[in-house]
């Protein structure tokens, strides 16, 4: 069977619809400004890269759109945006509501609510169609509508093809460079250039050096105090602790990781530029000695590659430094830990050994071995809440309760404590503000709290000799928080340890494990509170420490 | 026991008090003259030479560790035998690595320590001492 126009017509035709079409250049070109100014809606355009040039520099058509736009017909205008024509299309954006891109178009076509027009021809570029299909027929409009959507959701921004095209004006190259003078004075020169970041791979420790007498490094300290990011991989060793040095002191910013040794130094350069080193003689003293083949080369893909391998590495470095602080950090407490419990282990074992050799001594020797297992016990707890706190298993069973109901207990049972010590006559005072005595209601864990303020009074009991210790509950006139404060007349504590006060294995005690204090900060801090500790100067003698915790509810306070 | 090792005189010094009680209490049963010190810089003053045949030392200490107090103990008698005590690990290691190897006249000895394995490892050290 064969296609019949006549028959279809006949069939289908509506009035005053019709599809014809047009032959010759003049008559094409007429159909177009036709087509323009007679659409009052929109016009939908799709057309090849050489249209741009004829609607800007064909008067007649140019006019065209201006009146077009000026009627208000919105204008949707996709066309391949390329080298040549990116001019024109810069101008063609003021003259439509909207330019994309679109890869390859070979087809050209206008379309509106009323008429659909395309000039296809077989045109040599910059020429006018010699033919087109004009449409009214209402579902050819329909057809071409979708499938102009269907070619405008595969479009770039004009803005976005012009930048694209405009970074890319530098041809593309891909040098090897055996010349290795040409190849330091190229180094040189990029990184004299750095805008905005620069990634570099050291191959061994002395490269570092070697750049660094080619003034690579003046360049790079230059361009991070200009706000660039540079990142520098290399083996880490005193062959190179004076540059590196040299960047702390000028230019903090800069990060370097250490690594292992590589067959080849990598610089990538504000993400354009790329150049790859072979090193040839590790041991060498300058750059030029050292280095074998370089590439280099502004390749997109290239340069994108080496990028995200340098990244990756980075990552991978990043981890293997936070995991070696992390063991470091491990390794010095099991062996403090471990050191701390030999200690009374040795008492106990030791002493329970000499029973048999002083039985008239056997309760001496009983009182030190029980003491030894007190300080175990109690040590063994501490370093169970240290592990717990470092791997932030530590939980909180939080409950609301009056932080006042806590303080009789805690202060009987440390006035008792007190009278058994050689220091029986320090007194313990706690000030229960009987003009005030709301409720001080907190959300916490009241085990804990009650742990906290036991650890602050028995450190308070070990360095007062005489006077007294004093405990104290105040709010905060806003009426957000609570301050507990320990106080006493003893000793005080020496600028030496009041820096590292609360960090692990801090103590002057004989009794203390010196992970007291490193705890109630933690549980303070997980509580939202602060914990501090000062040496009283009003009278000129011993410690207050403070700590804070949120009230559940901000109270009212009394006028 | 015999009566060399009885007239054997010894000074301890460890910071921990129960520990010097313990130390005291095994050599004094097993027949030494002890003086114990928990100050390492007090343990110095009262360090005679010619006096001790044997110096024991913990090696962690606050204010002077052992390592410490034993070059100026040297110094005052260089014939004096020396038994570090620890518990560290740490310590342990950085003694193992430096000239302190003078195993026959120094001593290391690993916390905790026994009352039996203490004297025998003592005794031992003293039965070489010369003189």
């Amino acid at each position: 069977m064969t296609f019949s126009p006549s028959q279809h017509q006949q069939g289908e035709k509506k009035v005053g619809e019709s599809t014809e079409i047009f032959h010759g250049v003049d008559v094409v070109m007429n159909a177009i400004i036709q087509f323009l100014q007679q659409t009052e809606d929109r016009i939908d355009a799709c057309v090849d890269y050489t249209r741009p040039s004829l609607a800007i520099d064909i008067l007649v058509l140019k006019k065209a759109f201006l009146a077009a736009k000026n009627r208000g017909v919105k204008l949707r205008y996709i066309t391949e945006i390329t080298k040549d024509n990116i001019s024109y299309c810069k101008q063609l954006m003021t003259m439509v509501d909207e330019l994309r891109h679109l890869d390859a178009i070979k087809g050209n076509f206008y379309v509106s609510e009323t008429g659909y027009l395309a000039p296809a021809t077989f045109h040599e570029a910059g020429k006018s169609a010699a033919q087109a299909i004009f449409s009214n027929v209402k579902e050819i409009i329909e057809h071409q509508k979708y499938v102009f959507e269907t070619l405008w959701s595969k479009t770039v921004s004009a803005e976005q093809k012009i930048r694209e095209i405009e970074e890319g004006t530098e041809p593309e190259f891909f040098d090897v460079i055996i010349d290795n003078e040409k190849a330091s004075q190229v180094l040189i020169d990029m990184t004299k250039a750095v805008e905005s970041e620069a990634l570099i791979l050291l191959p061994n420790d002395k490269a570092f050096v070697r750049i660094d007498r080619l003034g690579i490094i003046d360049s790079l300290l230059k361009a991070s105090r200009n706000g660039a990011t540079v990142k520098i991989i290399c083996p880490l060793t005193e062959v190179n602790s004076k540059t590196r040095e040299k960047i702390s002191e000028n230019a903090p910013d800069i990060r370097i990781l250490g690594s292992d040794i590589s067959p080849y130094g990598m610089y990538i350069i504000d993400h354009r530029r790329f150049l790859r080193a072979e090193l040839k003689k590790p041991g060498a003293e300058n750059f030029m000695e050292a280095i074998g083949l370089v590439v280099y080369s502004n390749r997109k893909t290239t340069v994108e590659s080496f990028e995200s391998v340098f990244q990756l590495l980075w990552n991978e470095r990043t981890l293997v430094e936070e995991l070696k602080k992390a063991d470091r950090m491990q390794k010095e407490f099991i062996g403090i830990a471990a050191h701390e419990l030999k200690t009374p282990i040795q008492a106990i074992l030791g002493m329970s050994g000499l029973l048999k050799h002083y039985p008239e001594r056997t309760e001496e020797v009983i009182e030190v071995i029980r003491r030894n297992a007190v300080r175990l016990k109690r040590l063994s707890m501490n370093i169970l809440d240290v592990t717990r706190i470092e791997s932030q298993t530590l939980k909180l069973e939080k409950e609301r309760f009056n932080i006042r109901d806590l303080i009789p207990n805690i202060i009987e049972d440390y006035r008792e404590r007190i009278q058994n010590t050689s220091n029986s006559g320090v007194k313990l005072i706690y000030d229960s503000m009987p003009n005030n005595n709301s409720s001080i209601i907190v959300e916490a864990d009241k085990e804990r709290i009650v742990q906290i303020i036991s650890n602050l009074l028995s450190n308070s009991i070990q360095f007062t000799s005489e006077g007294y210790i004093s405990l104290e509950i105040t709010t905060k006139v806003e009426g957000s928080e609570v301050i507990v404060t320990v106080r006493d007349t003893g000793i005080g504590i020496s600028p030496e340890i009041m820096s590292k006060l609360f960090s692990k294995f801090v103590t002057k005690s004989q009794q203390g494990t010196g992970l007291g204090l490193f705890i109630s900060k933690n549980i303070i801090e997980a509580h939202g509170g602060k914990i501090w500790a000062e040496n009283n100067t009003l009278d000129g003698r011993g410690t207050s420490f403070n700590f804070t915790l949120p009230l559940a509810d901000a109270i009212e306070l009394e006028p | 026991m015999n009566e060399g090792i009885k007239a054997k005189r010894i000074m301890v010094v460890d910071d921990e008090p129960d520990l010097t009680l313990f130390y005291r209490m095994s050599l004094e049963f097993h027949g030494f003259k002890v003086d114990t010190f928990n100050d390492p810089k007090k343990a110095l003053l009262g360090f005679k030479p010619d006096y001790y045949n044997l110096v024991i030392l913990d090696i962690k200490m606050p204010g002077m560790d052992g390592f410490e107090l034993n070059k100026e103990l040297q110094k005052i008698d260089g014939k004096v035998n020396v038994c570090f005590l620890t518990a560290s690990e740490l310590y342990y290691k950085e003694f193992r690595k430096e000239e302190y190897c003078a195993l026959d006249k120094e001593l290391f000895i690993r916390k905790p320590v026994e009352d039996e394995e203490l004297i025998k490892e003592i005794s031992k050290l003293i039965s070489k001492i010369k003189k």
